[in-house]
């Protein structure tokens, strides 16, 4: 508006852009790409200092051990004591690892087939008006804060499971339960996508052929939905993985190996354990002023988190891009 | 019939045994999917018994509560019920208990941001930018005065922070509440009337009024000296009236019939003043409630009778402001880039895979990011608020960008070209077409980033975040506290008055502000987007 000349005088120069103008919406793109581009710069400066601290964290720890980086790198990954703070030192990365698979699978082992079971009836079940409150209240469960989980499993959960079985303060199976609710949107809101992709003409076909309903869910839409069920799986566990506060609050603060003779495997899930995330928040705590190995096994600790995360997410895409059933 | 499923024998052997196979996977299939929200229920009723130590209540005191509360609430319920006006009783009720929390949220913040550092950065840098709006917009030679304004911000806001203190020193010769009305409730009621003045909307115009008189009023009982300060009760007025009388305006303005919903705040208010009343002139004691004044006016201690939350609900809402200032605009910038602008080349698509990632990292390792970038390399210390927030702002970036792409991907193509045809440029059509209609969503999304915030712990702990901080963090680098990180410390304490008593509370609190946090963002949604 402001561009038309109050005369006559319309030149041919009036249909292009003055340069100003143009090097003003160039501004504008240039900050907006810079936006962009922090996104970018958050996920180097997140595998920088994981790694550059790591570096630093093995060298020390070459030290106590009187060896080579290497040795120390070995030690970590193949360590089977973790004892940070208390000498003789010991980095081994085995029983946080043990601890956060018992601590995973228990999780997965509520939340899998509850999700799962969701997914059906929300797909192929639920009517429209039960749909509508379902699934909000649903994604509910993974809006409530982890620390109060964490919570609910110490105060609430363990006394109630303590008379059943025999349970100590902190245990993994309080701590699996509660996150296994959690992690419940995850696997039901993924799977239910992947389900509804399901075209209704492979439906209408296996009801065509005289299958009942149930045929038609187990037979023909969890079948072609298979990719996008199997990657909320992974994404499901890689949540469980990350997950802090629940396990700090509720797991304790043990680290030990797991419990790998098959008639006793329950064992693993009645006394306290040890994640790597909740090694890092002890270690966090232990040292508030920064400098002993101890703080530095942080960042190894949240390198080896991130890499197995990150391979997670990554898998998980993948099968859901490359196996999809395309329709 | 019969003949039919005989002639049918390839469907199933047996129907009775399909159906009733049927029916038990339909059914195994509904309770796996309620389990997780009945276990969370169950789980909510006993925090919230513990919370307020229902249980030790007399007997008679449930008498008085059925008879003072339940029974007029459940008559006007049942009046109204299937009526317009319960429509109006939902919406005045919800409406007005989000316009409290606003006013309380007002409260924190303003007790953070003293009225002369307010009036400092409202004077330097939102007037003149005011003006600079109001002037490029007379005058034909300029073309949109974006640029201009932009400076005119960054510009105010650097010399309100260079020269705070003489600044200050200067507005601290008015009085708080001059300062309030002048630079709170005046600017708050002319922005509403303005952007009310389309809508043929007179609710805003009253809500307005009732803003500026009743700071005036409140103003001169400070004068008289019936009010010894007038901060609080103003800021909270300002919070809690505009959309408290906006809301019951509409519920006023739907009709006669409704109108009678209106009457359910009344009855609501009318049966807890009567409940204690009764219970007091009969000398009932009311349950030992942990849920009391005093949990919010006191810092966390020794003892669970004088454990208060005030410090971290002080933390929490210092820490939202960082990350409000920090990450919204970056966060809506990067979507707006992402939607209207990003040509399909390389780095578009690794910023796209990128972001799916950064939201699948675990929020320990942005703590370690935080701990390692913000506090060390950047050396704005550890444990402060400023990296606290920051830290935190960076966990939620992506959410915030997610959701802020998904609103401006639902703005239809038509209306960028209708712009497009008129001849307005890329940058144009967003602030002027696209941007205003994504609006509701952007903030809806943000405001359900702020509330995963909230309830984040362990970065904090990470970033070597105190849990036994006992006074309210003042200023950008004291030291940061949350709620959660003061769950979180008060829960290892064994003694069963904290465990089941003061960290109940607290549970209370921190999950009825996320309530409160998501419902206004679903309200405003809804409300938003019907215009």
């Amino acid at each position: 508006m402001e561009g038309i000349p109050m005369s006559g005088d319309v030149s041919q120069r009036e249909w292009q852009r003055p340069e100003a103008k143009v090097r003003k919406e160039r501004i504008y793109e240039y900050v907006l790409l810079g936006c962009a581009t922090l996104t970018v710069a958050i996920t180097i400066g997140i595998i920088f200092t994981l790694f550059s601290d790591a570096v630093y964290f093995f060298q020390e720890y070459a030290g106590l051990l009187e060896g080579s980086t290497a040795d120390a790198v070995r030690e970590f990954v193949a360590g089977k004591e973790w004892v940070p703070t208390i000498e003789p030192y010991s980095y081994g990365l085995l029983p946080l690892l043990s601890g956060t698979i018992v601590i995973t699978v228990a999780a997965a082992a509520v939340a899998l087939p509850c999700g799962l079971g969701a997914a059906i009836y929300l797909s192929e079940y639920a009517r429209p008006t039960t749909r509508a409150y379902l699934k909000p209240a649903l994604e509910v469960l993974a809006g409530v804060p982890t620390i109060v989980y964490g919570y609910f499993a110490l105060a609430y959960v363990t006394p109630f499971l303590d008379r059943f079985l025999d349970l100590s303060t902190f245990n993994a199976l309080s701590a699996s339960i509660m996150m296994g609710i959690m992690i419940i949107p995850m696997v039901s809101s993924i799977s239910e996508d992947a389900m509804s992709a399901v075209p209704d003409s492979l439906r209408a076909a296996g009801y065509g052929l005289g299958a009942t309903k149930f045929d038609v869910s187990t037979r023909v839409v969890v079948p072609a939905a298979f990719s996008g069920i199997v990657s909320s799986f992974i994404l499901a566990f890689s949540r469980a993985i990350g997950e802090t506060m629940i396990v700090t609050v509720a797991a304790g603060q043990n680290p030990k190996m797991l419990i790998l003779d098959p008639t006793r495997l329950d064992e693993n899930l009645y006394d306290s354990v040890q994640t790597i995330t909740s090694a890092m928040v002890q270690a966090a705590g232990s040292d508030t002023a920064g400098g002993t190995p101890v703080f530095w096994s942080m960042f190894a600790l949240g390198l080896a988190l991130f890499v197995v995360t990150f391979v997670m997410n990554v898998i998980a895409d993948v099968i859901q891009r490359r196996y999809r059933e395309a329709y | 019939m019969g003949t039919k499923t005989q002639e049918h024998e390839w469907v199933g052997r047996s129907n009775a045994l399909t159906k009733l196979r049927g029916g038990a996977f339909k059914y195994a299939c509904l309770g796996t999917a309620l389990f997780g929200i009945v276990t969370l229920l169950v789980l909510l009723a006993y925090v919230t018994l513990d919370a307020i130590e229902l249980q030790e209540a007399e007997p008679i005191w449930f008498a008085i509560l059925g008879v003072t509360f339940v029974l007029p609430v459940a008559l006007f319920g049942w009046y109204v019920w299937g009526t317009p006006a319960a429509d109006v009783a939902k919406t005045s009720v919800g409406g007005v208990l989000l316009a409290a929390g606003l006013g309380g949220f007002f409260i924190v913040a303003f007790t953070i941001i003293t009225p002369h550092v307010w009036a400092a950065y409202v004077v330097f840098a939102v007037f003149p930018a005011i003006a600079a709006v109001r002037y490029g917009d007379r005058l034909p030679a300029i073309d949109g005065s974006g640029p201009a304004v932009m400076a005119t911000v960054t510009l105010g806001a650097i010399v309100a922070t260079v020269f705070l203190e003489p600044i200050t020193a200067i507005f601290a010769m008015a009085k708080p509440w001059l300062l309030y009305l002048l630079t709170l409730a005046i600017p708050t009621a002319t922005a509403l009337i303005w952007w009310s003045r389309t809508r043929e909307d007179r609710a805003a115009t009253i809500a307005a009024a009732a803003t500026v008189g009743g700071t005036i009023a409140l103003g001169l009982l400070v004068e008289v000296g019936v009010l010894e300060t007038g901060g609080a009760p103003i800021v909270f007025l300002i919070g809690f009236v505009l959309p408290a009388t906006i809301v019951l305006a509409h519920g006023y303005r739907r009709g006669p019939e409704a109108r009678a919903g209106l009457l359910a705040l009344p009855t609501l208010v009318g049966g807890v003043v009567a409940l204690v009343a009764v219970a007091w002139a009969q000398g009932v004691p009311m349950p030992n409630s942990w849920i009391r004044p005093e949990f919010y006016l006191e810092g966390p201690s020794r003892t669970p009778e004088n454990a208060g939350l005030y410090p971290p609900i002080v933390g929490s809402v210092f820490m939202l402001i960082v990350m409000v200032v920090a990450v919204f605009p970056l966060g809506v910038g990067a979507a707006i880039y992402l939607e209207e602008y990003a040509p399909n080349n390389r780095l578009t698509r690794l910023i796209r895979i990128n972001l799916t990632n950064l939201a699948g990292v675990p929020s320990v390792v942005y703590g370690l990011l935080g701990l390692a970038i913000i506090a060390r390399h950047f050396g704005l210390g550890r444990g402060t608020v400023i990296t606290a927030g920051l830290t935190v702002g960076l966990l939620v970036l992506p959410i915030v960008i997610i959701a802020s792409q998904e609103a401006i991907r639902s703005v239809p193509d038509s209306v960028r070209e209708a712009s497009y045809g008129m001849g307005a440029s890329r940058w144009q059509t967003t602030r002027e077409v696209v941007l205003p209609e994504a609006f509701p969503g952007i903030l809806t999304g943000t405001i359900l980033a702020l509330g995963r915030a909230i309830g984040e712990t362990a970065p904090l702990i990470m970033i070597g975040a105190s849990t036994s901080v006992s006074s309210a963090p003042t200023e950008l680098f004291g030291n940061a506290t949350a709620m959660p990180l003061q769950i979180f410390s008060w829960q290892s304490r064994v003694q069963p008055d904290f465990r089941y008593g003061v960290v109940a509370a607290g549970v209370i609190t921190l999950l009825v502000i996320l309530l409160g946090m998501n419902a206004a963002a679903i309200i405003l949604r809804n409300r938003l987007e019907k215009r």
